[in-house]
């Protein structure tokens, strides 16, 4: 197995320190994996999306107003993915409320 | 180094932080899978909802949004029920 505190980027001064401190470097690390990857998923999905709507005849170079295009909706993809987060939560809390109730 | 320590010598934990850390990934993870879905419908309810690349999400295409998570729900759902029904008959 592999070294886990040089694998995950851990400083390995912190298996000297308390327990306490490891475990929150532990947790913090995980955090940053974690919304880094999302934030990774997110891009690569405004990028295809945004090219397809925005760059309909891919020209010697990106165009004024491509460049708009896809400053804007990049924005419009962030309000959408947000107002599809919002539904969906929405829709967990009701059917796990209503589940509750049946019980 | 404690008894507690593990064969790389670099992640000692007692049993109680242990059990804290398992907890703590565990909500991590359907963390990861909640936004993992809505990655999913987001990528599919934006093909159906936004033809046009305007200045604010409008009123329709909000409502087409709510809508269309809700539907794809609904259609998982029912093939979920129906995949039971097959099974159990």
């Amino acid at each position: 197995m592999s070294n886990f505190s040089s694998d995950y980027g851990l400083p390995s001064s912190s298996s000297s320190g308390s327990i306490e401190t490891r475990k929150n470097a532990v947790m913090d690390q995980v955090r940053n994996e974690l919304a880094l990857a999302n934030a990774q998923e997110l891009i690569n999905k405004i990028n295809e999306k945004c090219f397809s709507k925005c760059i309909s005849k891919p020209g010697y170079r990106l165009e004024n107003s491509e460049q708009t295009c896809i400053a804007k909706c990049m924005d419009r993809y962030m309000e959408a993915w947000n107002i599809v987060s919002r539904s969906y939560i929405n829709r967990v809390q009701r059917e796990s409320h209503s589940q509750g109730e049946n019980l | 180094m404690s008894s507690l320590s593990t064969k790389s010598g670099n992640v000692e934990f007692d049993e109680a932080s242990q059990k804290e850390l398992a907890k703590f990934l565990e909500s991590e993870n359907s963390k990861m899978r909640l936004q993992q879905s809505i990655h999913t419908f987001t990528d599919l309810c934006w093909d159906k909802c936004v033809t046009k690349i305007g200045n604010k999400i409008d009123r329709g295409e909000e409502t087409c949004l709510t809508n269309c998570v809700e539907r794809f729900l609904d259609t998982t759902y029912s093939h979920h029920q129906k995949v039971v029904i097959i099974y159990e008959s």
